[in-house]
């Protein structure tokens, strides 16, 4: 497919629409970005989907730079822009010393005007979405917190806010083998891949800081893993865990919630989750401190093991 | 009363351990029928009357199966909206089922394993799935390039 400039058919104006978004638009509007500067793109994929970062500024290092970091974990360069989900990031300097960003997600204004910061949170966030939504069909994105222990993974499910990274942050400190602290991924076999993103740790007053596991004292896995417990969990300060048992479908349904693509790709996603609850068994509570529960499931695990062994 | 006639078209079926996961893709809903339930929705083809669906959860479960528990199925199946046939019975029969099978639990405790269980779970898009929340979004609200009513389709791919 060749490359074209980026003119979806309907162009989608944000709320935030300024002349200066305007000028933005019209500037990558303007350019061809099948030749557009290599120093100024960015072209990657991730799990088989396919994203290229565009953007006018010519500094050194540039924004691109310091993007690399915060890109989906696991991300390959891509040799050409065929096919990619588009990102602009329109950089200016209205006046000296003061420079803006604005983030396009193909024709859609993400943030405006805003410092580098927060342009490239908005735009590390928005790629891991666009990784969930346009990985290929071999792949099962479900939002949860996976970490593992014994070659075995335990997940997590839960929407952002549900405190998942607090449990699996518990969990790696308690010894596990980190996977995500924010997508399941699963292929066809119903075994669950690794998305070692860093911790995105939120505190008291909502704000998130990037951990990386090392820095926790822990380590990332990389095989692909069998899944021996779901864990769907709901904080409440001094709840004391006493979880039910969920049967296989009750399992499955926790998933399912969960997933990403769960309309589109529902086909797909129940046989998945029959093949993952062959071996996973599921269990639903109230959690308390995340450190209890740690080590508790800590246990649980070691208990799995042994009847296996 | 015509004989009840299970659902058919729209829906993904997929056994999971004991279970039955159905997936509803006119409503995006996905429901989990326990054994008991799985059993009804299965042999609800419109060939069967209540007492042949007895007949069916005598056979496969137990004996002690009755047409209350029967008329209970059918009514969480109903409201599932996984029958085709769905007129309601009245509350004041459902009501009376529920009260004398109940009470046939009281006397025989294992009778508890039978009853029917229909979960029923919302398959989110992809912004519910981050936000978790219930109202947030059909594709309409979605960013133009996450818009994936076919996933297949890539808005803003170039």
């Amino acid at each position: 497919m060749a490359l074209q400039q980026p003119t979806p058919p309907i162009v989608m104006w944000s709320p935030r629409e300024t002349d200066a978004s305007r000028a933005s638009w019209s500037f990558f509007r303007a350019s061809n970005l099948a030749t557009f500067p290599t120093e100024q793109t960015l072209l990657f994929t991730c799990y088989g989907a396919r994203i290229g970062i565009f953007t006018n500024d010519t500094r050194r290092p540039s924004v691109l730079e310091a993007l690399r970091p915060m890109l989906p974990p696991g991300w390959q360069p891509l040799p050409s822009a065929q096919g990619v989900c588009y990102y602009l990031v329109d950089v200016q300097e209205p006046e000296a010393g003061e420079v803006t960003y604005t983030v396009w997600m193909g024709s859609e204004c993400l943030v405006e005007e805003v410092d580098q910061e927060v342009a490239l949170d908005e735009l590390a966030s928005a790629l891991h979405v666009t990784v969930s939504c346009h990985a290929p069909d071999d792949w099962l994105f479900v939002h949860a917190g996976v970490v593992a222990w014994n070659d075995r993974a335990l997940v997590i499910p839960g929407v952002s806010h549900s405190g998942k990274t607090t449990l699996v942050k518990a969990l790696v400190e308690a010894g596990a083998t980190y996977y995500s602290d924010e997508f399941a991924v699963f292929d066809r076999q119903g075994r669950v891949h690794p998305y070692a993103r860093p911790l995105g740790v939120r505190d008291s007053q909502g704000q998130v800081t990037k951990e990386s596991v090392q820095a926790l004292g822990g380590h990332a896995g990389t095989e692909p893993l069998p899944v021996a417990l779901i864990v769907s969990a709901q904080y409440q300060p001094g709840a004391v865990w006493q979880p039910t048992s969920l049967s296989a479908g009750q399992g499955a349904l926790r998933l399912l919630e969960n997933t990403v693509l769960a309309r589109t790709r529902s086909a797909l996603a129940l046989q998945v989750f029959e093949r993952v609850m062959h071996t996973a068994t599921a269990l639903a509570g109230t959690r308390g401190e995340a450190a209890s529960l740690a080590l508790h499931l800590r246990a649980l695990f070691a208990r799995r093991v042994d009847e296996r062994t | 009363m015509s004989n009840p006639r299970a659902r058919t078209t729209d829906l993904l079926k997929q056994p999971t351990g004991d279970d039955l996961v159905i997936f509803d893709q006119h409503r995006n809903i996905a429901h989990t029928l326990n054994r008991t339930a799985a059993l009804v929705f299965e042999h609800a083809d419109g060939t069967r009357d209540v007492a042949g669906l007895v007949s069916v959860l005598q056979a496969e479960l137990n004996e002690t199966a009755d047409e209350d528990l029967v008329l209970m199925t059918l009514d969480k199946l109903r409201r599932a909206h996984l029958l085709e046939d769905a007129g309601p019975r009245s509350a004041e029969t459902l009501r009376a089922s529920r009260r004398r099978f109940v009470r046939k639990i009281g006397l025989v405790g294992a009778l508890t394993l039978m009853l029917p269980v229909v979960e029923t779970a919302v398959a989110p898009t992809p912004v519910m799935a981050q936000s978790g929340s219930a109202t947030g979004g059909d594709s309409a609200t979605l960013p133009p390039g996450l818009c994936v009513s076919n996933d297949q389709a890539c808005a803003n791919g170039l």
